[in-house]
């Protein structure tokens, strides 16, 4: 009946088509500045200092509007550099020998007005950014994030979902969105970097968790046989109705500020452990240079990660504030975002395979002896957390635009843990110490857009404030020295500068380096955040 | 003499122009008559030139309706898509199609020029200057009126004077002289061209030079406008601003 009504409505409303096409041609440059070390030496997983990415893309837009309703499709074609081709046989295949990649950025049709004025129906594969923090969006949780560039950071992937507007007025919107089937965050290629990093155990159960690592040393040190993380698996939800997400927003106006409320149900988009297998393997191995130091065999793991389900509940809101107005100052731009997550708890079973780790230790086949009455180690608590954003912007005459945010937690940090209600994760452990940090990290984000003529310069920074914990056990009883957001084993940051050259014709270069500063254990510093990488993009649109 | 005459036919219905010293009236007049039409439809190309770049050409339309205006870029390509949504002065949204992001115009940016243009987001959005400013009459010629505005108390403006010259004919500007607080002239618009059909004027042309950027100036040109087509309240909605992207 609805359907027969939608119908009805249409082609009462049919006019002329009116398409419109844009298009643009990239050509992306990227060259890391230095080695990239990761993982032991009978383990290597790092990235060489060298091209990082060179890939030629051509996109486009085509939006066509039929009377009271539009259809828009967008996507992009992406040469990719180098090849796919390992052995002679696929060297015979163009496609792998010249890899393309093709990727489809929206393909939607919205109807305007459906049923009754101002009622909006969206269908189809698309992305709903909300949120009015920039770039730092904890309620923004429809899509999952895209992370594979990192100059993109803050862009979603896009979806099926069905998309229900409903314009309360000229400045309130009330919006419905189901998603069907859910999707994972896309992860950049140095995540793979992650899993060389054994000692960032994710239990919660701090006994259990230092018994793990003592256990993991005493068998690299002892026996010569260390962990090494063979494969990583993620188990998908299933494509039950109870696995749908949806959300709901109100949104509008305030007198001068802008608000909106939320809820979000569905799962994080950041995969969290929630099995782990350990096989023994025996294989003498010796280093190529160091031909004394051999290890006797791996204990290789494989572990599984799964997406915990989550409730969020979400309050934006935008506005004005004039501190200094008595002195003829323009009010400074404000933007606050909260959102309070609750997610179901995730625990991680440990089991093995026969382990002879000589001298007489046997494990045997089965699950771990956790010593939890029963229960296996938590990963994630279901304790509701908070991430947020709190913004201020200005700008000063014509030239200088100034952008600071407090950002309470970053898109891949996910569980209770704060400087709220303390909670840590292992960054970095071993026998008788651990590198830990607030689970939901503070981070201070300052940016500017500097206007030089035509050029823009454009610097961007973001610095861990969370400050680091080293827990040393060795005596037998924890010893915690802390580390300062500014010091040599605290410190964490990223700046990104980089001048953006407008041509003539809607041609534009930019040029720039991200800087990824800090140790290995810290947010940034860790190779798996990516390494400092310099890049050059041309961009034409048409 | 001409005055009177003015005065006695206004008095008697004609409706027509009052300024016998009363600017505030004058202005009335204006801001009825750049207001008559209960909507207007424009599509603009607009062409800014600062001293030593190349020319900045855009495209865009504006539907406006009231104080309401709805404003969408076609040209340049990394414009196209953009939207501005203008409720009232100090109601603005900007459609970001680049973030797919509404977002408010807060007023620090206002002071920027709208689109990269000489014209200010305040500039942009002033459509009532009566209700900004109180009006006084500097000069009375034959063919036009000059009038002196200074703003209203508690009105916030980024202007400390301006100063309009009317077209008595028309009973609308053809230029505004625009001051900062310290009496120092920083902006002049001209409007000309007008184009009078189906009863309604509104300017062909307009030119918007920045003296306090070196003379840059922005010439906004018509090249085709509809009035009075019925446009629905409904279009100028912040979800309107996504619509269609």
């Amino acid at each position: 009946m609805m359907l027969l009504g939608l119908l009805a409505w249409g082609v009462g409303s049919a006019w002329s088509s009116d398409v419109d096409a844009s298009g643009y041609a990239t050509a992306d440059l990227r060259v890391r500045l230095t080695d990239l070390p990761a993982g032991a030496w009978y383990a290597p997983a790092g990235r060489r200092a060298g091209v990082e990415r060179s890939k030629a893309i051509a996109g486009g837009e085509v939006f066509v509007r039929t009377g009271q309703w539009s259809t828009t499709a967008a996507g992009r074609v992406e040469a990719l550099d180098g090849s796919t081709a390992d052995a002679l046989v696929p060297l015979t295949v163009p496609e792998r020998v010249m890899p393309v990649r093709v990727r489809l950025d929206e393909l939607t049709l919205e109807l305007w007005d459906v049923l009754v004025p101002g009622l909006d129906l969206t269908l189809g594969h698309q992305t709903v950014m909300w949120g009015v923090g920039d770039q730092f969006n904890p309620t923004n949780t429809l899509n999952a994030s895209d992370l594979e560039d990192p100059l993109q950071f803050g862009m979603k992937l896009p979806n099926t979902m069905v998309r229900l507007d409903y314009a309360l007025g000229p400045m309130w919107t009330l919006s419905a969105v189901g998603v069907p089937v859910f999707r994972p965050a896309a992860l950049p290629a140095t995540a793979a970097l992650g899993p060389a990093f054994v000692g960032r155990m994710p239990m919660v159960e701090d006994d259990l968790r230092r018994e793990l690592q003592d256990a993991q040393a005493f068998s690299r040190d002892s026996t010569r046989t260390p962990t090494i993380v063979r494969s990583t698996s993620v188990a998908y939800p299933g494509r039950g109705l109870e696995n749908a997400q949806g959300m709901v927003r109100l949104g509008g106006s305030v007198g001068m500020q802008d608000v909106a409320l939320s809820w979000y149900t569905g799962r994080s988009d950041i995969p969290q452990p929630i099995a782990n297998h350990t096989e023994r393997v025996t294989q003498r191995v010796c280093h190529p240079v160091r031909t004394g130091d051999c290890i006797n065999g791996y204990l290789l793991t494989d572990a599984t990660m799964a997406y915990p389900r989550m409730h969020v509940a979400g309050f934006n809101a935008a506005g004005e504030i004039n501190p200094l107005g008595f002195v003829g100052a323009h009010p400074l731009g404000w933007r606050f975002e909260l959102a309070v997550i609750q997610p179901e708890q995730l625990t991680v079973a440990i089991t093995n395979g026969d382990l002879d780790l000589g001298d007489g230790l046997v494990q045997p086949a089965g699950e771990y002896d956790y010593g939890l009455d029963g229960e296996r180690p938590t990963v994630i608590r279901d304790e509701a957390f908070a991430k947020w954003t709190l913004g201020l912007d200005y700008t000063f005459g014509d030239a200088l635009y100034v952008n600071a945010q407090w950002v309470h937690g970053m898109v891949d940090e996910f569980g209770a843990g704060d400087f709220l209600s303390p909670g840590y994760v292992t960054r970095a452990g071993d026998a008788d110490w651990e590198m830990r940090r607030m689970r939901v990290g503070d981070y201070l984000v300052v940016g500017a857009d500097i206007l030089l003529g035509g050029p823009t310069l454009r610097i961007f920074s973001l610095t861990d404030l969370s400050g680091y914990r080293y827990e040393d056990t060795s005596s037998g009883e924890v010893r915690v020295t802390n580390h300062g957001p500014f010091s040599e084993d605290g410190f964490s940051a990223v700046v990104y500068p980089e001048l953006i050259v407008p041509f003539e014709g809607g041609l534009s270069m930019n040029v720039g380096v991200v800087n990824m500063l800090g140790r290995d254990h810290t947010k940034f510093g860790d190779p798996a955040a990516g390494g400092t990488v310099a890049f050059m993009k041309v961009n034409h649109r048409f | 003499m001409l005055r009177q005459w003015l005065v006695v036919a206004s008095v008697v219905g004609l409706n027509a122009p009052v300024w016998a010293g009363d600017g505030d009236k004058v202005l009335q007049q204006v801001d009825q008559k750049a207001n008559a039409p209960s909507d207007t439809w424009f599509s603009f190309t607009a062409v800014t030139q600062e001293p030593g770049k190349a020319e900045r050409t855009m495209k865009f339309e504006v539907q406006n309706k009231g104080e309401r205006r709805l404003v969408q870029f076609s040209e340049p390509s990394d414009m196209k898509g953009t939207r501005v949504l203008v409720l009232s002065r100090t109601q603005m949204w900007v459609y970001l199609p680049a973030y797919r992001k509404v977002r408010r115009v807060a007023s620090h940016v206002k002071q920027q020029g709208f689109m990269g243009t000489t014209y200010s987001d305040e500039d942009m959005s002033t459509t009532q200057f009566g209700a900004i400013y109180d009006a006084q009459i500097i000069a009375d010629a034959e063919a036009e009126v000059n009038l002196q505005l200074v703003p209203r108390e508690g009105m916030e403006t980024s202007y400390g004077k301006v100063e309009m010259t009317v077209r008595k004919d028309l009973m609308l500007p053809s230029q505004l002289r625009f001051f900062n607080r310290d009496g120092a002239l920083i902006k002049t618009e001209v409007r000309d061209q007008y184009d009078c059909a189906d009863s309604v004027c509104t300017p062909g042309r307009l030119k918007m030079t920045d003296h306090s950027r070196s003379d840059a100036w922005t010439v906004l040109e018509a090249t085709e406008r509809r009035v009075n087509q019925g446009v629905s309240d409904g279009l100028f909605s912040v979800r309107n601003l996504e619509r269609g992207r």
